[in-house]
């Protein structure tokens, strides 16, 4: 039982690593109505471009920006071309998103190559630090600040901000906002942006842990749709706790019931949807 | 003349004339059958030209492109053509393909596929044409059950492709207990069982399991509670390389690690760094290898990407054409099937000849993966010469 204090470390950053990978997906969804199916590939192309951007010499936290912005563009791109004539057209998203999974993939095998790829945490953080009497790697604690900074920027965003309130009126009567002279495109641009831009700064945040290749992207979007399933839409809180929780429980299971492994977050999700159907903390109607 | 007269002249006249040209156009069309020239021999190319393998399988057919060039795509007096179908590493894409290849395009062999489960998809179809198949990297031994004239596996089986790591662990590298972790599917468990059944037989001691699913993000939770021992015996999917050497070490963890079978190139210890320096595995190939024909080899290459995949496509369409040589230019199946299995020949990865049941002959070296300027390479520790590529037990 002495691993107890690294293995809960290990949990609590994975679950903010998901958090992370999440959390622009639920952005998206609960406030925009949009089933993004893409947000796996933001996530890789925010890992290559990042990359790209880290070769070149740029440091590691404005190649994060840098990728997180890059990705932004291209998915107001997709947003303002493709999806914003499709409304509350769930099949259709689904559709169209999906089919961007697999171009966005391709390109990026063309381009990078089907090899995983990892990059070294910059020096000021990687190494280790004392925490009782573990050794624990110190870029797993910045997961965490970067997690939960994210998480109150989101908060603030979304409940606090003048473009929060438009966001969510428009969820409830998109036409009723637009009477009342609120340029809701806009507004779903910039939101559109900011998910995409969390989900492909995530991609280069997480490289140090998480290798990125093409193959990921369904892993991801799976992951992202559990958490945001089980800590329920619309909420960054609710995002915030299904990736606590499902971090927790993923990976103390790979820790202490390694045979469960490949279960143990889907029963997890299944006992949460039968007592919570609408998950840990939904958006209230 | 009267008209009577000069109807039967002329009709004999055009009865002559007909029968002429019948004569001279049925000696037009011997001469011509005389002059034809041979059928081609057609290869068909089976790799993964689409989905995840896409980018690496294919060089495969860079390797069989530069040994038809050395021999001017033609043997026996007939000429070569490449036919290339994809099986996107999926077993009913594959059924789809290898069909065509067979039924269409008729051609006299086939090389690939590399997965296992594809090779097992396309063994019935495959029974019945009789078409010869010379898998050039890796093979499953049931597809000889299946398709036991014409599947040859150049390269064995899985469990053959690791087995001498467990006997140099226990030999030479003195070890006497062993942690093993794998990924946990069928192809992870049989390069696992080729280590660990050889080193529990000559006294070996398994101290832990540890089978983190396919596509694990995060290794960290199966590292903290590893127990000491004296190496680290693992096999995981390249794509996955990277975060487990990067959380292995950042866990504190400095157990040697053999990677059972060296599946990897450099392209992805490239992407691991430094943190691969060490490790040492099993294979059948390296471009350090020391002998002739590989560096006849390397001299033609190009560019040295996905080197061991070019290697074996060159292994693999140079024993078709010893093959081709040795029945003077007939590719009938029940003439080249045998003449493939009694194929001795030297390649870059060695000498190569088959079993009765069509598994491998040759070499297999153990490695240590070292960096020779940018690149990361296997340098060979230790060769067990002219085994049978599979675990004796199969």
């Amino acid at each position: 039982m002495e691993s107890i204090l690294p293995n809960l470390l290990n949990a609590i950053t994975f679950g903010f690593i998901l958090f992370l990978i999440a959390s622009g997906l639920s952005v998206i969804y609960g406030f925009m109505g949009i089933l993004n199916l893409a947000h796996g590939v933001f996530y890789i192309l925010g890992a290559y471009f990042g990359l790209a951007l880290n070769n070149y010499g740029v440091p590691f936290v404005l190649a994060s920006l840098g990728a997180g912005i890059i990705v932004g563009i291209i998915a107001m791109i997709v947003e303002r071309v493709f999806l914003s004539r499709l409304h509350k057209q769930l099949d259709e998203q689904v559709l169209i998103t999906i089919g961007f999974v697999y171009i966005f993939t391709t390109l990026a095998r063309l381009i990078w190559g089907s090899e995983a790829k990892l990059v070294a945490a910059p020096a000021i953080v990687s190494g280790f630090v004392n925490i009782g009497d573990i050794r624990y790697p110190l870029y797993r604690l910045v997961i965490i600040a970067a997690g939960l900074a994210i998480a109150v920027g989101l908060w603030l965003l979304t409940e606090k901000t003048r473009a929060g309130s438009i966001i969510r009126a428009g969820m409830d009567n998109k036409e009723m906002t637009m009477a009342l002279g609120m340029n809701y495109g806009m507004v779903a641009s910039i939101i559109f942006f900011m998910g995409a831009f969390v989900g492909g700064a995530a991609g280069f945040i997480g490289l140090p842990i998480i290798a990125v290749h093409p193959a990921i992207v369904f892993d991801i979007l799976l992951l992202s749709l559990i958490v945001i399933v089980v800590g329920g839409v619309g909420r960054i809180e609710g995002v915030l706790l299904g990736s606590m929780v499902i971090g927790l429980i993923d990976s103390l299971g790979k820790a202490y019931f390694p045979d469960w492994s490949y279960f143990t977050i889907y029963l997890a999700m299944i006992i949460i949807l039968l007592v919570k159907p609408r998950g840990l903390l939904p958006r209230s109607q | 003349m009267t008209k009577k007269v000069f109807f039967i002249l002329l009709a004999l006249v055009l009865a002559i004339s007909i029968s002429l040209i019948g004569c001279t156009s049925t000696g037009q069309q011997e001469e011509e059958e005389e002059e034809e020239e041979p059928e081609p021999i057609i290869i068909g190319l089976f790799f993964d030209y689409s989905g995840m393998g896409s980018v690496d399988i294919p060089y495969h057919e860079v390797g069989v492109r530069l040994k038809l060039d050395e021999i001017g795509w033609e043997i026996e007096g007939r000429s070569i053509e490449l036919v290339t179908a994809d099986n996107a590493g999926d077993p009913a894409k594959g059924v789809e393909s290898i069909e065509r290849l067979v039924q269409v395009d008729e051609v006299d062999v086939i090389i690939g596929p590399v997965w296992g489960h594809v090779q097992l998809a396309i063994a019935p179809i495959l029974a019945e044409s009789k078409t010869p198949i010379i898998c050039p990297s890796g093979g499953i031994i049931d597809v000889i059950e299946t398709c036991p004239d014409n599947f040859f596996l150049t390269r064995g089986t899985f469990a053959g492709n690791a087995y001498y790591s467990g006997v140099y662990a226990y030999e030479e590298m003195e070890a006497r207990t062993a942690v093993i972790l794998y990924n946990d599917f069928a192809t992870g468990e049989s390069f696992l069982s080729g280590f660990v059944t050889p080193f529990e037989e000559m006294g070996g001691v398994i101290v832990q399991t540890i089978k983190p699913p396919l596509g694990t993000f995060d290794y960290a939770p199966f590292l903290t509670d590893v127990e000491d021992a004296d190496v680290l015996a693992m096999w995981i999917q390249p794509p996955e390389l990277p975060s487990f050497y990067a959380q292995y070490y950042a866990s504190g963890l400095d157990i040697p690690i053999i990677y059972t079978s060296i599946t990897a190139q450099s392209e992805s210890w490239s992407e691991v760094g430094d943190l691969c320096i060490g490790t040492i595995g099993q294979h059948e190939y390296s471009p350090l290898l020391d002998n002739d024909e590989n560096e006849e080899f390397l001299e033609k290459v190009d560019d040295m990407t996905f080197i061991d995949f070019q290697a074996a496509g060159y292994t693999a369409v140079s024993i078709f054409l010893e093959a081709v040589k040795s029945t003077n230019g007939d590719t009938t199946p029940e003439v080249i099937n045998p003449a493939i299995r009694n194929v001795s020949v030297d390649t870059p990865e060695g000498r190569i000849s088959y079993t009765s049941e069509n598994v491998g002959i040759g070499d297999t070296h153990i490695m240590e993966i070292v960096k020779v300027g940018d690149r990361y390479e296997e340098e060979i520790l230790k060769t067990y010469e002219q085994v049978v590529r599979k675990a004796p037990w199969e």
